[in-house]
């Protein structure tokens, strides 16, 4: 397995090196710069003196070469518009947009995971009716109207978390971020926990075990719901990496600093650096958890060899 | 955005496997549910309740405050935007002058009437008889916020600064008519040495320790203004030692001539102000403390103030109707009695079909501009036919509706007698936003229905709008001018001048080249507004390239326990209500 593990960290070198290619050709194709998403235009002498200092009146490749030089010694440049070394705007927001994605990782999974098991052995009744459909609703409805419709009920109407911020400890300010965002994860969490309970509870060994009078909490608990977690599992990586790679509409939302509003924003206003900077990072994060999660495929399966 | 699949469920009937232990497992499920409601403070958080108090739990400090009556103390949150540089010799961005105009101020400012007054100054600057020298005498024993001496040698060092071409400042030009300033700022590619014989020959110099001199190249009546705006502002030359020096990225660690000096900052969040009790103004400010909480969404923003976590922001211009109709927020919205910006028609009028004045003439008289802000954009602003804002010059926003203002009649004979086909094609080139979206509908439809003209309309993004404009790669955009400074010669210099370098909609006309130059060295204030008068008359009857739309108006929340911010708010805002004098903002019982 060390040697897959080596082996599959080799591949990152060339993965990355080709994200920051295409990148670097994408965002210098679309029309307009850094410069030009100011509240006024500039005079040509203005813009003349800001191209020789951020050295964008070099020739393309040039840049792109400078680019992959600076790359190589851990600078990612400078955001043209925060005036800022990307590594130290990714080193501020990086951590809070983390903390937010893991504690929606954590509602979505636990939340998801006790909808789909109560669903599930409450097939067709009342409450398996109800946690359909909340996991249809939760895949349906987009993040930014459940998170207006949480401030509107629990902040406005009930005050009971504030309706702007992030306190890593505090809940009046973790809670509806966590919740908006993790809602939806939990929703296809439910829906996959469902499904595979519903598959486990008619396997033969189930029948084996209620007929040795093993009792049904003992056997929902240890047998089927253990069983049933693998389809889970599988569509955890990904959902983690999305969830801390952060969300543009959340963080906006509530006005939390992190990473995903920078870049999204970053793109509206051509932030080169930005752009660069979070695109190769969020490509690490999943490339590596990608590399967690068949690794784990291994340990909880023991066919699988590498 | 994850791709989501179900798996096949199972169809077989469950009752065969409910057994005797199910209500005990509900109740076990029961208590899950429980936990995953609870999941994100358990798991998360230390659970403790503690919450940061909302910004109207202020903790005034001093004697009780009588509203009305300025009293010192007092802690106060408001909305912001994140700054996107703190260095006011290199910024272009209202949000980001607005927060520096707290911490740093100049030699002058314009005072609620746009008068220049001293402010590290001792008085008005003294101007020679040929209008070439300006000698500027500073006030005596002047303290940075750490206590370091501000001398005239900071002062000097801003112009430096602002000329230097290393920190290519966005704002320069504006110092141009310095002797030696544009000479230096073009240096870029020049060798070290030659940059160093270019600065030594800008004309700005110490006289002594409070004393300094400017010379100019030509008489220019607004070149004292410049003297109270943000990118003369004096630079702390103990820290950044020398003026082409990078500007600390970090704002704590610099120091303030400002009536506040920044205490913490954390990027992208909040940027946290106390009073500096070395302020040099007229008095110290009232507040202890500001904090500026950034939040780029208005509806969030808005959403904060309704639940007191702030004390101001600004109004989300798009639900204006909804805050208007608030029985609380209603009361509440503000705006200042002037405004600093003009939208309007921007048409490209040295391309054909638009180099056609009588085509031009008919879209702007084909548009309502009085059902346009009544309907389209929620009665917000002020229809306009003239550019230059009345207030500066002394006529009325309506003063041209006759000659270009919305006369359905009139439009179909312009374009009549402009002889362009009737199947003639334009595009509006708009922002990729609601309003925008907005107001092209509403021309398409009153352009067709008056002229039968078939509307295209290109939707792009902010940098793409822009790269257009400063290519001249357009027919009409939706776009206009904010103010730097309040003097008519801003809204034209540098915009209708042919060749001008803010003229990107090919204006170009003799007479009013004539008149921009001899406006601009005009000393004599009648004579010089009459030009105004008279240049702005000819923008707008020749239509050289805009049609005034609309004075747009920016709406403030402003808690009623705040005061001084809506009192203050003039034309000078930057981004908040009273920013500019945010020493005289203080809280009311």
């Amino acid at each position: 397995m060390t040697g897959y593990i080596i082996r599959r960290l080799l591949t990152f070198i060339p993965l990355l090196w080709a994200v920051a290619t295409l990148t670097f050709f994408l965002m210098h194709a679309v029309p307009g710069g850094p410069f030009d998403a100011g509240d006024k235009a500039l005079s040509p002498t203005t813009r003349a003196a800001l191209n020789k200092k951020y050295g964008l009146d070099d020739s393309l490749p040039r840049q792109y070469f400078t680019f992959l030089g600076d790359l190589a010694h851990g600078d990612l440049g400078l955001s043209f518009q925060r005036a800022r070394p990307v590594t130290d705007v990714l080193k501020d927001g990086l951590p809070t947009t983390a903390q937010l994605g893991i504690c929606a990782f954590v509602f979505a999974l636990v939340f998801g995971l006790t909808l789909g098991v109560v669903s599930a052995v409450n097939q067709n009744g009342v409450i398996d009716y109800i946690s359909v459909l909340f996991a249809t609703a939760g895949a349906a409805v987009p993040n930014f109207v459940i998170a207006v419709f949480l401030v509107l009920v629990f902040s406005l109407k009930f005050g009971w978390f504030d309706v702007i911020g992030w306190e890593f400890g505090n809940p009046r300010k973790m809670v509806l971020p966590s919740v908006a965002l993790g809602l939806f994860p939990a929703a296809y969490i439910a829906r996959i926990t469902r499904a595979s309970m519903l598959e486990v509870l008619r396997q033969d060994y189930v029948r084996t075990a209620r007929a040795k009078g093993v009792t049904e909490f003992r056997l929902i608990l240890r047998h089927v719901v253990r069983n049933a977690l693998v389809p889970v599992l599988t569509v955890a990586g990904p959902i983690f990496a999305t969830l801390i790679t952060g969300s543009f509409v959340i963080e906006r939302a509530f006005a939390i600093p992190g990473v995903g509003d920078a870049f999204v924003n970053a793109v509206f206003v051509r932030d080169y650096g930005i752009i660069m900077g979070t695109t190769l990072l969020f490509a690490l994060i999943i490339a590596i958890l990608n590399l967690v999660v068949d690794v784990a495929y291994g340990v909880v399966d023991p066919r699988i060899r590498f | 955005m994850l791709t989501l699949s179900v798996p096949v469920e199972g169809t077989n009937t469950q009752e065969e496997y409910r057994a005797v232990s199910r209500s005990k497992l509900m109740f076990v499920l029961g208590l899950l549910a429980v936990f995953a409601a609870l999941a994100i403070s358990v798991a998360c958080g230390d659970d403790d309740n503690s919450s940061t108090p909302a910004a109207g739990n202020t903790t005034a400090s001093g004697t009780t405050p009588v509203a009305g009556t300025p009293t010192k103390g007092g802690e106060i949150t408001v909305q912001h935007r994140p700054f996107r540089s703190f260095d006011p010799h290199f910024t272009a961005f209202g949000r980001d002058i607005s927060q520096q105009g707290m911490v740093f101020r100049g030699l002058y400012k314009l005072d609620k009437e746009d008068k220049m007054q001293p402010e590290l100054a001792v008085e008005l600057p003294k101007i020679s008889t040929d209008g070439k020298t300006y000698t500027i005498k500073m006030k005596p024993n002047l303290k940075w916020s750490d206590g370091a001496a501000l001398t005239a040698k900071d002062a000097v060092a801003a112009f430096q600064r602002t000329c230097n071409p290393v920190v290519a400042g966005q704002y320069s030009a504006n110092l141009f008519n310095i002797v030696g300033c544009e000479e230096y700022y073009t240096s870029a590619k020049k060798t070290p040495a030659e940059q160093d014989t270019l600065l030594k020959a800008l004309g700005v110099r110490q006289l002594d320790d409070t004393s300094l001199e400017i010379k100019v190249k030509e008489p220019q009546a607004t070149f004292a203004i410049q003297l109270a705006l943000w990118f003369s502002w004096p630079l702390p030359s103990h820290v950044v030692k020398a003026p082409g020096d990078a500007w600390p990225t970090d704002p704590t660690q610099l120091v303030f001539s400002g009536p506040f000096k920044v205490q913490s900052y954390k990027d992208k969040d909040n940027l946290v102000l106390v009073r500096n009790d070395n302020y040099a103004g007229p008095h110290l400010a009232y507040l202890d403390k500001i904090t500026l909480k950034y939040i780029e969404d208005l509806e969030t923003a808005n959403n904060a103030y309704r639940n007191s976590e702030l004390l101001m922001s600004r109004a989300n211009q798009a639900n204006l109707d909804v805050l208007r109709s608030d029985p609380k927020l209603g009361k509440e919205i503000t705006s200042a009695a002037k405004s600093p910006s003009v939208q309007g028609l921007t048409m490209l009028s040295n391309v054909k079909p638009l180099d056609n004045a009588k085509l031009r003439a008919a879209l702007s008289q084909a548009t309502d501009r009085v059902t346009l802000n009544k309907v389209v954009l929620k009665d917000a602003n002020i229809p306009t036919t003239t550019w230059i804002p009345g207030d500066l010059i002394g006529v009325k926003s309506d003063v041209f509706d006759k000659s270009i203002g919305y006369n359905p009649d009139a439009a179909k004979k312009s374009f009549a007698d402009s002889g362009v086909a009737k199947d003639v094609k334009l595009t509006l080139t708009i922002l990729d936003d609601a309003q925008n979206k907005d107001i092209a509908a509403f021309l398409k439809e009153q352009w067709n229905k008056t002229l039968g003209i078939d509307l295209q309309v290109e939707i792009v993004d902010s940098p793409t709008l822009q790269k257009k404009y400063e290519d001249e790669k357009y027919q009409i955009i939706i776009q206009g001018w904010t103010q730097d400074y309040p003097d008519a010669e801003n809204w034209v210099d540098g915009l209708f001048n042919t060749g001008g370098p803010n003229n990107h909609y090919g204006c170009s006309d003799s007479k009013l080249d004539d008149l921009l130059k001899k406006a601009k060295a005009n000393l004599n204030e009648e004579s010089r507004k009459a030009q105004y008068v008279d240049i702005n008359k000819l923008i707008a009857e020749n239509i050289c390239g805009m049609a005034p739309l609309y004075q747009q108006r920016i709406f403030y929340l402003v808690n009623p326990k705040l005061k001084g911010a809506a009192d203050f708010s003039t034309s000078q805002d930057r981004y908040l209500a009273g920013d500019w004098a945010v020493e005289e903002w203080y809280l009311a019982k």
